[in-house]
């Protein structure tokens, strides 16, 4: 009789053990994320004052980003333009002007940065609009 | 016969286990751990971008609050004096939806403090 008692104690915690791992696995479920990051550097872009950019300077292209269209050099385009604009001028040019309206996010300001990243050697100047 | 059955009742038992088990290795191997300073925020979207280690990073919502270690911050300043200083990057977390001027403009205050290494976290949609 006491032989048998002691096995039977023995056998007994694989429901517990089920509970724990279930736990486990509800934990990792709720807690984890599946999205993978990225960084954008803005350490490369210079920061400048609305005045200081010299608007007749014709090595600079401008650039004022709307929040569906772009206008570069007065002119109303869109992103592709745009790429195809640099494409022919990215030699000549010194640098690029980026001017942001109020109704632009950041998802349409790193959209156009890093469409802009994309040529070497292209310096981009923010100007500031306050 | 008694023991024959016990075998029958506890087999699938031990399959579900298997498969549980499976499942939570599956997650603690793939996941990542969430950031819980990131709740609400819209990230901006990027293709065909390099990932890169994560970090702690200066959270703006898209009403323009600031957020790093689970804190809500007044200001630039008090970011700048709650962070690690042995920090050499800042990282940036500006929601998608944040107006480009507020974003442009605490990057200015942060460049105006002395910060020069400073990254705008992304989040890197499956192309």
């Amino acid at each position: 009789m006491a032989l048998q008692r002691v096995r039977r104690r023995r056998r007994a915690s694989i429901t517990s053990l089920i509970d724990v791992i279930f736990l486990l696995l509800l934990f990792f479920m709720l807690s984890s994320t599946f999205s993978r990051f990225s960084e954008v550097s803005v350490s490369g872009l210079n920061q400048v004052s609305k005045g200081s950019g010299g608007a007749s300077d014709t090595a600079i292209l401008s650039v004022e980003v709307r929040s569906d269209s772009l206008v570069v050099d007065g002119d109303v385009v869109d992103d592709r333009a745009l790429r195809s604009t640099l494409e022919r001028r990215v030699s000549e040019l010194g640098g690029v002007n980026v001017r942001v309206d109020d109704l632009v996010n950041t998802q349409r300001l790193i959209d156009i940065l890093l469409l802009l990243n994309g040529f070497e050697g292209l310096k981009i100047n923010l100007v500031d609009v306050v | 016969m008694k023991k024959a059955r016990r075998k029958a009742d506890r087999d699938p038992v031990i399959s579900l286990i298997n498969i549980v088990f499976l499942i939570l290795i599956f997650f603690m191997v793939t996941g990542t751990l969430t950031n819980s300073d990131r709740d609400g925020v819209s990230f901006i979207q990027t293709t065909d971008l390099e990932c890169c280690q994560d970090g702690s990073a200066l959270v703006i919502t898209n009403d323009g609050t600031l957020r790093y270690a689970g804190l809500v911050l007044p200001s630039v300043d008090a970011f700048l004096t709650a962070r690690d200083g042995l920090e050499t990057t800042t990282r940036v977390l500006p929601d998608s939806e944040l107006p480009a001027i507020e974003l442009l403009s605490i990057i200015k205050e942060l460049r105006a403090a002395g910060v020069q290494d400073i990254l705008v976290v992304t989040e890197n949609a499956p192309s």
